[in-house]
């Protein structure tokens, strides 16, 4: 009798605990909400898929304190629950796969034939304008040069302090241990060990490529914005895009990116007259301000950077070529017309 | 008058009774769940699309994405509406267009008279099935080019569909 009682009251709870939780849902119009926004957000996507080129929109819709799931051709608000919003889209070769715990605003980002989905960042400069073409790196210089005046980054959290030339070397010592024993021969060298401009300007013209890494000036530390001074050589300029390209797609709270083609004027400590005196294919590149919320994952930020700077390398290097009709099968290529 | 309300002197139900209570219960938890599958049915009705907004962005996308069928030169820039007839075969319809749990089959066909005579390929996706057809679109006209020939040539790019409902 009382396990009886026991048991329906249980279930009476339950019950009635369902109900509650599903009346809250429908009176406040979250339920009818969650759908909404599922269904157009599919169809931003399916509308995304369409276009032929590269493009970018900020998704404009309150997504409030909802949990974004885009999975398998789902896109799901407040997934696993009993009033999840739901619905389809028709993907790509490349499935979606993004969770998102809270969400402010949605970026999507189409290019190529990719698409990607973040969120927070406003801005995409110059990234997305990146041509695809193939660039040829089989040697690369990797120069650190900050050092003019060693400066102290404080992380604003836990007034950690780090000298920033501790952070280009590392990320100039990590890249070049991944890209060694590859394809791409690399030399590692810095101005604050002696290395010379006139041995610069040598090796400049016996490698493919010199990429200067070098920490952001910025005193404003809510931004973490990442320059490329490039010359207007094309193939530099697209080897500079794979790399911002790659530093964007990790959450690493980067929050513009900017190619700048240099014209002679002095460029932060480095003078860019060099850069075009010596060679005509160099990327000084300018971090920003590299923040975490402590040492560790202050570290690990800067491994992060290393590891987009050589995928965006390798991205560069191993486009694919200009012209195929058929990419992913084992068919011969269609040469590009007019070749023969 | 004296209403037994106990089966016995000693206040003991039966086992008869447990099992009344036990399946009373459990039939007012599959009502409740019931309740919440019928409502949120129901409200996926609340919110309804443009009728055939869905279905025309879709389309759109086989004209103009450059996963699927639209020719690209050599410098990588796609040309909507005109059509890689080298281009347009199964396996680039399968990785362009994944629509499992979709709410529509497609079925899509690009007809070219080329000189050497008229040509046709036909693609749908799994679930297309022409019984559950309604309307028949008629076909639009389109470029297409076919490598090697650097003309180009007006085909007849159709596309049907039909609501998927055994989802």
């Amino acid at each position: 009798m009382v396990l009886t009682a026991a048991m329906g009251m249980v279930v009476g709870i339950g019950i009635v605990l369902m109900f509650i939780s599903v009346g809250k849902d429908y009176a406040t119009g979250e339920i009818f909400d969650r759908l909404y926004l599922a269904r157009d957000i599919s169809l931003s996507i399916n509308a995304f898929y369409s276009v032929p080129g590269n493009a970018l929109i900020t998704y404009k819709e309150d997504l409030g304190d909802y949990i974004l799931k885009i999975k398998d051709n789902y896109v799901i608000l407040n997934p696993d629950t009993n009033t999840e919003g739901k619905y389809t889209y028709v993907s790509d070769r490349k499935k979606l796969d993004y969770y998102f715990p809270s969400t402010e605003t949605m970026l999507i980002t189409k290019q190529g034939n990719e698409l990607y989905i973040t969120q927070g960042m406003e801005e995409f400069n110059d990234v997305i304008s990146c041509l695809p073409d193939v660039v040829e790196v089989n040697s690369l210089i990797i120069e650190s040069s900050n050092n003019l005046v060693e400066s102290i980054l404080t992380d604003s959290g836990d007034e950690k302090t780090i000298k920033e030339s501790d952070f280009t070397n590392e990320i100039v010592k990590d890249l070049s241990s991944k890209l060694y024993g590859g394809s791409i021969n690399t030399k590692v060298v810095s101005f604050s060990n002696g290395y010379n401009l006139d041995k610069f300007s040598r090796d400049i013209k016996n490698y493919d490529y010199s990429l200067s890494i070098n920490y952001g000036k910025d005193d404003d530390f809510s931004k973490n914005d990442i320059i490329a001074y490039v010359n207007d050589n094309p193939n530099t300029r697209i080897l500079a895009c794979n790399i911002l390209s790659s530093l964007m797609k990790r959450n690493i709270g980067i929050t513009k990116t900017i190619i700048k083609t240099i014209s002679g004027d002095r460029v932060s400590g480095f003078d860019s007259k060099s850069m075009l005196k010596y060679g005509n294919n160099i990327i000084y590149l300018e971090i920003g301000n590299i923040k975490a919320k402590n040492e560790i994952n202050l570290i690990n930020r800067v491994y992060d950077i290393s590891e987009a700077i050589y995928d965006g390398i390798i991205d560069a290097k191993n486009e694919e070529p200009i012209i195929k009709t058929d990419r992913d099968t084992e068919e011969e290529l269609i040469p590009v017309i007019g070749d023969k | 008058m004296v209403v037994n309300i106990f089966k016995n002197k000693k206040a003991q139900t039966t086992s008869e009774d447990t099992i009344h209570l036990v399946l009373l219960f459990l039939s007012l938890s599959i009502l409740a769940y019931l309740f919440v599958m019928l409502i949120s049915a129901d409200s996926q009705g609340q919110y309804t699309i443009s009728p055939g907004l869905e279905e025309k962005i879709l389309v759109h996308r086989l004209l103009s994405s450059r996963s699927c069928f639209v020719y690209v030169d050599n410098v990588n820039r796609a040309y909507p509406a005109i059509i890689d007839y080298n281009r347009f075969n199964e396996n680039n319809f399968k990785k362009c267009f994944d629509n499992e749990d979709n709410n529509y089959a497609y079925y899509v066909s690009l007809e070219v008279d080329f000189p050497e005579g008229t040509e046709k390929i036909e693609l749908q996706t799994d679930n297309y099935n022409p019984v559950e057809l309604e309307n028949e679109n008629p076909p639009i006209n389109v470029l297409v080019k076919k490598y090697p020939r650097e003309e180009y040539f007006i085909g007849k790019f159709r596309v049907n569909y039909h609501i998927v409902y055994n989802r």
